[in-house]
């Protein structure tokens, strides 16, 4: 059962194109709503005065509440307002096409200021307004912090399946920064980077909103040393208790192991694993845990950490798939010796964020406690910062292989609807466990 | 001017406030309220049918109430707008709830109601069929009015926890009846009004008041609500919205009772008090209109 596309069509008198004549012939065939005729009103009333029904007489004692004002809402809190149309931004260029979203560079045609606008897709939808697309807008706007990227706003355009984000433009994201960088950050810069995300991060956990793709190409950054947390496309705010969240979640070089052995029930703590190899990554200027497959991925991590046992992961034999792995081979890890150059505060920090045992993992409030950041060199100034070409700006281009989030999240079936009437016959696409006897060999 | 995002509850412009849409499409000031009335009453039914959690419920009244002050009445019919608000609040929700329920569910309390036969429509009809559609469509709708501002900030949680501060945390009944003024103010324009604070502190007066429990309010400026960033003005005004929501819905005692506290707390003592203060369904819903056909014919009819 489609929705017939005129149902969708814009008929809308909120939004109105910019000088584009074209569509002004379309607009002439927009019905008119009648005339207003104002009904004769049982007690005349003003608009919003309140007076008690004259059904009854009223007691001798009502206090009659004064015209509303809206006084008392906080001075920031928005106007009730529709979506402006996407035509009051000029298109500039493309900036890239990610897994689900496009996004471009475009310019706001009142102010002149440079936006970046991401292109929702929604063609595929039989239940409305996709849910991972509702997350993704309200997570983001609710998220207000100097080291999230800001939205400024959300722009339709003449269908009413066509909506943009629109977000300041940013002009790198770490993962090609890093990649066109001669050498890694210094370790003042790195602070003053963990320091950021840290801070965005707690907000978020504050908020219950765990973000589940953290990831550099998902961190942003300016020409002013400043990081901003970006695609918010997997995210979602929990309640309590814990609901049943698909593990679908998070690009898998950055996937904490908890997700990666099948745990159901998980938390702000596979964020945190994330942080834990971005910081690596940082400081290595190479990915910390590039798998190729979720076997291999896990094969990395014993590699890199060693096995996990009763000790270090109460709980950790009752996995779903820990029973697939082959415990023949018991590696011994040698985080240290991929980090020779960091102190032991720093190595302190990583080995916390990379703890097996979701519940011992550091927190992002803890993890800006750490004494990491307080020892020297202190965190660089961010105005101090280099700055570096543009590539979304077109300033360089070049094209990298980036491995991208599971796709199964941005469909429509998705955590607790899965297997509910709104997960459609669709098969799951592959990303779960497929673990063989003698697998990780 | 890009409108700024912020957690904060999206506010009514005064000319929104002064003269809705609704009320420039002809619409009198008495029937609108009304008509935002019944939506809300479905949506509360509609809502419990679908054992949808009360705070999801009280955030799809709030948006159903945004909505028309930025879109009117007469081009959105209150059945369609109001069962897209819970769609769209039960998603926000995370208890996201088939389409096929809400209008099972929607129809059932439109019907119940409005005294009509409750029969059940036929699940692959034409009318399921338009009832899907319509929802989907108010669902955009209501995103792409209201801005994609969704946050709604519901005062439940700063009640019990102001009621916690206030060392009334033992008092269940006094807890009831602030839930279930809260509960019934969503018809009203309060939430859309005033800050989830006020309107924590209000029912909290309102109901110590019903029970002629004293809260410490002198000196003045140590009044207990100032606490909570509320002042004795806004509280009153809340409170008038609750006497007139009980007048107009027939139940003149209760309006009364709410308009007087102190008096009735002397005459009557606790135990009328902890009556419930829902507002009892009187014969009027029935002519309230619901549905486009049915406004344009109450136009054709005046
Ligand atoms: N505000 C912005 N300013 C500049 N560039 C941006 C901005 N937002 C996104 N981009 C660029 O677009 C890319 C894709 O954006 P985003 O990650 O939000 O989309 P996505 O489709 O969810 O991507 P993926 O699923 O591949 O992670 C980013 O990696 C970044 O290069
Ligand atoms: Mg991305």
């Amino acid at each position: 059962m489609e929705v017939k596309k005129s149902k969708w069509d814009d008929d809308d008198d909120l939004v109105e194109p910019v000088k584009r004549p074209r569509k002004e012939k379309k607009k002439a065939i927009v019905k008119e709503t009648p005339p207003p005729r104002i009904l004769p009103t049982k007690s005349a009333a003003p608009p919003v005065h309140l007076t008690p029904d004259v059904r009854s007489t009223p007691p001798p004692n009502v206090p009659t509440p004064p015209p509303p004002q809206p006084r008392r809402l906080v001075a920031q809190s928005p106007f009730l307002q529709g979506c402006r149309h996407v035509d009051n931004y000029e298109k500039l260029n493309r900036i890239e096409e990610g897994s689900y979203g496009i996004v471009f560079r475009a310019r706001d045609r009142e102010t002149g200021d440079i936006v970046a606008l991401k292109k929702l897709k929604l063609e595929k939808e039989k239940n409305g307004f996709p849910v991972t697309s509702l997350r993704e807008i309200s997570t983001l706007m609710m998220c207000k912090h100097p080291h999230v990227v800001n939205v400024r706003e959300i722009v339709v355009g003449d269908k009413l399946d066509q909506i943009f984000i629109v977000m300041d433009f940013v002009e790198h994201d770490l993962k090609s920064l890093m990649e066109e960088m001669q050498s890694p950050f210094l370790s003042s810069e790195i602070k003053t980077l963990m320091l950021q995300l840290l801070s965005a991060i707690a907000l978020m956990h504050d908020h219950w909103i765990v973000h589940r793709d953290l990831k550099t190409s998902n961190l942003l950054m300016n020409n002013r040393g400043e990081i901003k947390v970006a695609d918010f496309g997997l995210a979602r705010q929990y309640g309590s208790p814990l609901g049943n969240m698909t593990q679908l979640v998070v690009t898998l070089w950055y996937r904490a192991p908890e997700l990666l052995l099948g745990q159901k029930e998980y938390s702000t703590a596979v964020d945190m694993w994330s942080i834990g190899c971005i910081f690596g990554e940082l400081v290595n200027k190479e990915p910390l845990l590039p798998g190729k497959s979720e076997i291999e991925q896990l094969d990395k991590i014993f590699k890199l950490l060693g096995m996990p046992d009763e000790q270090t992961w109460p709980g950790f034999f009752k996995l779903p798939h820990a029973k697939n792995i082959n415990f023949a081979q018991q590696p011994r890890g040698n985080l240290r010796a991929r980090f020779p150059y960091l102190t032991e505060n720093g190595f302190d920090l990583l080995s916390r964020l990379l703890a097996y045992d979701p519940e011992k993992r550091i927190t992002a409030e803890e993890a800006l406690r750490h004494p990491y950041f307080s020892e020297s060199p202190p965190p660089k100034d961010p105005a101090l910062f280099p700055t570096w070409p543009s590539k979304g700006a077109g300033e360089k281009r070049k094209v990298y292989a980036s491995p991208s989030a599971p796709q199964a999240q941005h469909a429509a079936l998705d955590d607790d609807l899965a297997g509910s009437i709104f997960a459609p016959s669709t098969e799951s696409t592959g990303f779960r466990l497929k673990l063989g006897a003698n697998a990780l060999k | 001017m890009p409108s700024a995002l912020s957690l904060l509850n999206p506010r009514p412009t005064l000319e929104q406030l002064e003269c809705s849409p609704s009320r420039r499409d002809g619409i009198s000031s008495d029937l609108e309220e009304d008509m935002r009335g019944i939506g809300c009453r479905l949506i509360q039914d509609a809502g419990i049918l679908c054992k949808i959690p009360q705070a999801t419920i009280a955030t799809a009244q709030v948006l159903f109430q945004r909505f028309f002050y930025v879109a009117s009445l007469r081009r959105f019919a209150v059945l369609d707008m109001a069962s897209a608000s819970l769609f769209l609040a039960a998603k926000l929700g995370e208890c996201a709830t088939r389409i096929s329920s809400l209008t099972l569910a929607f129809d059932h309390v439109a019907k119940r109601l409005r005294g009509q036969p409750t029969d059940v429509f036929e699940a692959f009809s034409q009318e399921a069929y338009d009832y899907k559609t319509k929802l989907i469509v108010g669902e955009m709708q209501l995103l792409k009015r209201l801005g994609f501002h969704t946050t709604v900030q519901l005062p439940y949680g700063l009640m019990i926890n102001y009621l916690r501060i206030l060392g009334l945390e033992e008092r269940e009944d006094v807890a009831n009846k602030c839930w279930a003024l809260l509960n019934d103010g969503l018809a009203t324009p309060i939430y859309i009004l005033f800050t989830p604070q006020a309107l924590a502190c209000a029912a909290i007066d309102l109901s110590c008041r019903l029970f002629a429990i004293r809260l410490p309010d002198s000196p003045p400026e140590s009044a207990w609500y100032e606490l909570f960033d509320t002042n004795r003005e806004e509280m009153d005004i809340i409170i008038g919205w609750f006497a007139r929501l009980y007048l107009r819905r027939g139940n003149i005692a209760l309006g009364d009772l709410v308009a007087r506290p102190e008096n009735f707390a002397q005459e009557n003592g606790d135990s009328v008090a902890s009556n419930t203060l829902l507002g009892t369904p009187s014969t009027h819903w029935a002519n309230i209109p619901i549905r486009l056909e049915e406004l344009e014919a109450l136009f054709k009819r005046q």
